[in-house]
């Protein structure tokens, strides 16, 4: 009996091993992605682009943009782009506010460039206006390309034009451009948003670029052939709050390429605060599981005609979908072996903070390298990307010596001498971390519209990290998803900040 | 120009260029081709870094 007991905890001690082991596979798929950034100069589309300047529709949604709108369009009318081949279509979602007034003025100012589509019932989301405009553009054969844009974002000079020559292949069927977060002077928030957009455009997208495979059309710059847009059924899904991501999927389902053109550059204004970011990221993640369950058949299974079932893409589209599930059970097991084997279960948490340490120098550095002009303003986000205490972990796993004396003298710099049980307590809150982090984040949410929050919240999102965020918003989506929330678009909110860096 | 043709795949693609000519995409490579070097000297430091450490932990 007491060998089989004993074999049986053998047995779990390996689970528990296994779990913590999970806990590294999304480190090893992220340093495998951005290895694949470093393989783009080979592996790109550059090679079929020819000069290529298609009667090309911008289809803007406009629901209340009175603030945004004039800039955009006039930012829009200054494209190194043939005039006679742009016509900038607003969808007027109902608006309330001075939209209609100040698109009407811009039709007078510049004639034949810019058309008025007013949806009297409005507020469906987005899909359900761009369909509106849709089915006009589609009425006639003027529109050679269709370019997808919101009415806040700002297009650099050149940008149509590297997006559109893409367009040349017919094999591409659409193109989308790396959106860059353009508030200024912007906000703690908005240098985060900046450097996680290199991560998961700059760089995550050119990987895809070499798989061949692309997750996600940026819903403010997808530029789409007039062949595409029919072979997709004339239409944008309206089942889910991704819609970006469904077009993506089923332009590639129909055989077509997509291509990310890093070289485009497009600026938004994002949000400025934690609730704002949550509301958007929501709608996000919640999209994210409706796409996963939608294309269930699609994952892993590789097909002739696209890259979607692929082993690399499926890796890296789970790997970030269940990276709060990933956190929860490492952390779980951690926890266990701790009160099981203590000396295996410290062994498995210098190997997970080691590896953790690793792929974050490699990661941190390379991600400022490739965007080194958001990286130079947005550094200090970046380094504190994982938050203060993962640092902190990261730190004492990588450097044991000095990260040793520093634990046993710092306390007592402050007359504090720990006891074994309090050093015990102090390793088994950072076990708990990985967790504990999504947690914290919640606080940090919670905390923004208080009084207390105007330095508590920024601080406690540098305390726990922006990654920890957005994981406690990925895992709020399951909950929702789970409970069956209602759909709502919530739009997010554009005051007109947004610029061209100088 | 928004002739309709068919593609390699007989698909009818309506956007095809008549004439085509090949864009300067130099100066896009020429990024590519700088990341690429940049990607591996920050694989070498993460390497030189573990060697060190583990050194050091001798």
């Amino acid at each position: 009996m007491r060998a089989l007991l004993h074999d049986l905890s053998l047995g779990g001690e390996w689970l528990l091993v296994l779990g913590v082991l999970i806990g590294v596979i999304p480190l090893l798929a992220a340093s495998y992605q951005f290895l694949l950034v470093g393989l783009h100069y080979r592996v790109n589309h550059y090679g079929e682009v020819a000069v290529f300047l298609p009667r090309t529709a911008i289809l803007i949604p406009a629901w209340n943009e009175e603030l945004v709108i004039a800039a955009s369009i006039d930012r829009l009318m200054k494209l190194d782009y043939p005039r006679e081949r742009l016509k900038i279509c607003v969808v007027d979602d109902a608006s309330t506010d001075s939209t209609p007034d100040v698109v009407k003025a811009k039709m007078l100012e510049y004639p034949g460039n810019v058309v008025h589509m007013r949806r009297e019932k409005g507020g469906q989301g987005k899909a359900h206006t761009l369909n509106h405009g849709l089915k006009l553009l589609l009425a006639d054969d003027w529109m050679e390309a269709l370019l997808i844009m919101d009415a806040d974002v700002i297009y650099e000079e050149k940008s149509l034009q590297k997006m559109t020559r893409h367009l040349a292949d017919p094999d591409v069927g659409a193109v989308t451009a790396y959106i860059k977060e353009g508030s200024r002077p912007g906000n703690y928030m908005t240098r985060f948003i900046g450097y996680e957009y290199i991560t998961a455009q700059a760089a995550a997208r050119r990987s895809q670029n070499v798989l061949g495979v692309l997750a996600c059309l940026a819903g403010g710059a997808q530029l789409h052939s007039r062949a595409n847009v029919e072979a997709i059924g004339g239409q944008i899904d309206t089942s889910s709050l991704a819609e970006d991501t469904f077009t993506t999927f089923k332009t590639q389902l129909a055989g077509r390429k997509v291509v990310f053109e890093p070289h485009a550059l497009v600026f938004a204004e994002e949000p400025g605060s934690i609730n704002a970011l949550w509301k958007q990221r929501l709608r996000w993640a919640r999209g994210n599981v409706q796409v996963t369950l939608q294309f269930k058949h699609l994952w892993f299974r590789p097909h002739r005609e696209h890259r979607l079932g692929s082993f690399s893409f499926g890796l890296f589209w789970f790997c970030l979908f269940l990276l709060p599930v990933v956190m929860i059970v490492a952390s779980s097991c951690l926890v266990t072996l701790f009160f099981i084997n203590f000396p295996l279960s410290w062994q498995m948490f210098n190997l997970l903070w080691i590896i953790s340490g690793l792929t974050y120098v490699f990661i941190t550095s390379f991600t400022i390298l490739i965007d080194p002009t958001t990286g130079t303003h947005a550094w200090k986000e970046g380094v504190m990307f994982p938050g203060a205490v993962s640092l902190l972990i990261i730190l004492y796993a990588c450097l044991p010596r000095p990260g040793r004396w520093l634990i046993h003298h710092a306390p007592t710099w402050v007359g504090i001498h720990l006891t074994f049980l309090e050093t015990r307590s102090l390793i088994l809150f950072a076990y708990l971390w990985l967790a504990a982090s999504m947690a914290v984040a919640f606080l940090a949410k919670a905390t923004e519209g208080r009084r207390v929050g105007k330095y508590l919240s920024p601080a406690l999102v540098y305390l726990v990290g922006y990654g920890p965020l957005l994981c406690a918003v990925t895992f709020s989506s399951y909950v929702k998803e789970l409970r069956g929330a209602e759909m709502k678009w919530d739009k997010t909110e554009k005051t007109g900040k947004v610029g061209l860096p100088t | 120009m928004g002739q309709n043709r068919k593609d390699r795949k007989g698909r009818s693609a309506d956007v095809v260029p008549v004439a085509r000519t090949q864009d300067d995409v130099s100066e896009e490579l020429a990024y590519e081709r700088g990341l690429a070097r940049k990607a591996l000297i920050v694989v070498a430091l993460v390497i030189a870094f573990i060697i060190v450490r583990q050194l050091y932990l001798l």
